[in-house]
């Protein structure tokens, strides 16, 4: 058997804490994050787990005004580390529950930086019942890292598993990649132009690319285009 | 003043003036304006980069503004195809091989009036591959720097004629799109009507081969592809290629990543048989596909 850190069997746990009891303190968290298409995100990911997203904080200062007073309400927020510090260190304050879906690795200084005993980080796009599991974990006072996250790990995923693009962002890529005008992909997909501009800019900011060549050309590399 | 350098500004004025005469100016709203080159009375290229997805263009020519309908854009090799009736007479393309390192050249576009720059061809090498996978007929580098509203513009030589069309590339660097390239480009739009999409229906991942399989396979180097997705009813599906297949070689060229495999595709003929090797399971499999137009299935 392969050895086990300590982390996974955190999640384990968790696991079959949540099973046990599940209805502890109020089930809707509140989405914390600046980006919108984050906050989009994660408000999936916590419905795709069946909690019910009612709060929405933009920017760190009004999450620390919805956290006071309430010291059972939790946290999820996620993107790349620096964007979730800020986020990360008003719910330590606060000292709630908080889930961090992060897209980027972190070391050991991150953890020991942000962790206070109830913050639960995994990986963004995580495994099937791995935020449910993160959420009762930091909820019931664990400490949660997902090893996945961890930058010293020998185990390299590919680049693509950090955040692969969406179906629709694929299709508008292959479609604007083959020399298509915006109007003629937003016709051919029967979409607004503007959509269709949104989904190129989403594309570029996961490939960290600026130009339609530039992004075709990654995502091919990455395995999520085809040739 | 000197009587020689009298003449030498009159011929650089008259040069500029002619040249003038070969590019227009696009503008695609809301003030962005760069450049195009007029290559005959109903066909004019820009950058294709500068575009940003526009269908239709402002074109600004000396005598007024006409619309331009974009016809087609090869985003891997910068350039794009436009029509409009400009009604101006076409350039003269020169090969830019006659082109060297240290060349003077003019850079010529327009805003409301003609933007002329003497610059010249930094470096000039041989026919290269783009970050995109496009093919350029050679490597011309000029002074970096580039005058947005010249991207687009033409690069002429000290005859007048056209050798290049400038772009800006990556650090700031600008690239001149050699007139041969342009030409072949332009040449397969306007008998078409569209550049086809060769295309064979697989995403790939790259995977390191280990020593042993690098010398069972004959190759250089330990870089490969593996097939990680395969599109139904594409020419991949129907050649019966499988998940986890190495690609070896498609028409006897070796790939060793995505984007070798996408210039290959240029290369061989749609819609004939074109053997591919696989390795699969351990040995090599021999397939045949038939390469298809992804605009025209």
């Amino acid at each position: 058997m392969p050895p086990c850190s300590s982390a996974t069997v955190a999640i384990r746990n968790a696991l079959v804490k949540f099973g046990a009891e599940p209805h502890e303190g109020p089930m809707s968290p509140i989405v914390a994050a600046a980006s919108p298409n984050v906050r989009a995100k994660l408000i999936e990911l916590a419905r795709n787990s069946r909690f019910d997203v009612q709060s929405v904080a933009e920017d760190p200062t009004s999450l620390a005004q919805l956290l006071e007073g309430q010291p059972s309400a939790w946290v999820v927020t996620g993107g790349p580390l620096s964007l979730a510090r800020p986020f990360l260190s008003k719910a330590r304050i606060a000292r709630v529950a908080a889930v961090a879906v992060l897209s980027e690795r972190t070391d050991s200084r991150d953890r020991a930086e942000l962790d206070y005993g109830r913050l639960a980080a995994i990986r963004a796009i995580p495994p099937v019942g791995a935020f449910q599991a993160a959420a009762a974990a930091s909820r019931a006072g664990f400490s949660v890292w997902d090893p996945d996250l961890n930058a010293s790990s020998e185990i390299t995923s590919p680049p693509s598993a950090a955040s692969p693009l969406s179906p629709r962002e694929r299709t508008v890529l292959e479609l604007a990649g083959s020399g298509l005008s915006t109007k003629a992909v937003a016709r051919q997909l029967g979409i607004s132009p503007n959509t269709v501009k949104f989904h190129l800019q989403s594309a570029f900011e996961k490939l960290e690319v600026t130009s339609r060549a530039e992004a075709v050309m990654a995502a091919i590399r990455r395995g999520e285009l085809s040739v | 003043m000197n009587s020689l350098l009298a003449e030498w500004a009159t011929a650089r004025r008259s040069l500029a003036e002619q040249a003038a005469l070969g590019v227009v100016g696009i503008d695609r709203g809301r003030g962005r304006r760069f450049s195009g080159i007029v290559w005959d009375s109903d066909t004019l290229v820009t950058a294709a980069e500068a575009l940003h997805g526009a269908d239709t263009v402002t074109v600004l020519t000396a005598h007024g503004a006409v619309t331009g309908e974009i016809l087609a854009c090869d985003l891997s090799v910068d350039i794009a195809v436009v029509r409009a009736k400009t009604g101006a007479p076409g350039i003269a393309a020169a090969k830019s091989a006659a082109l060297a390192s240290g060349d003077d050249v003019l850079i010529v576009g327009r805003v409301a009036g003609p933007v002329v720059v003497w610059s010249h061809a930094e470096h000039v090498g041989p026919a290269w591959r783009s970050r995109s996978g496009g093919e350029l007929d050679r490597l011309i580098r000029l002074s970096p720097g580039l005058n947005p509203n010249l991207e687009g513009g033409g690069s002429f030589d000290l005859e007048g004629r056209l050798c290049a069309m400038a772009v800006r590339g990556p650090h700031h660097q600008t690239l001149g799109i050699p007139s041969e390239t342009i030409e072949r480009v332009v040449s397969t739009v306007l008998q078409h009507g569209r550049l086809p999409q060769p295309y064979l229906g697989v995403r790939l991942q790259p995977v390191s081969l280990d020593e042993a399989l690098r010398q069972k396979l004959a190759r250089h180097r330990s870089e490969a592809v593996i097939v990680v997705g395969i599109e139904a009813a594409s020419p991949a599906a129907d050649a019966g290629l499988l998940l986890g297949d190495l690609i070896d070689t498609i028409a006897g060229k070796t790939i060793e990543n995505a984007i070798d495999l996408k210039v290959a595709l240029t290369r061989v003929p749609l819609g004939s048989p074109v053997a591919v090797k696989v390795h699969r399971a351990g040995a090599t499999h021999d397939a045949t596909v038939l390469v298809r137009d992804r605009g025209n299935p």
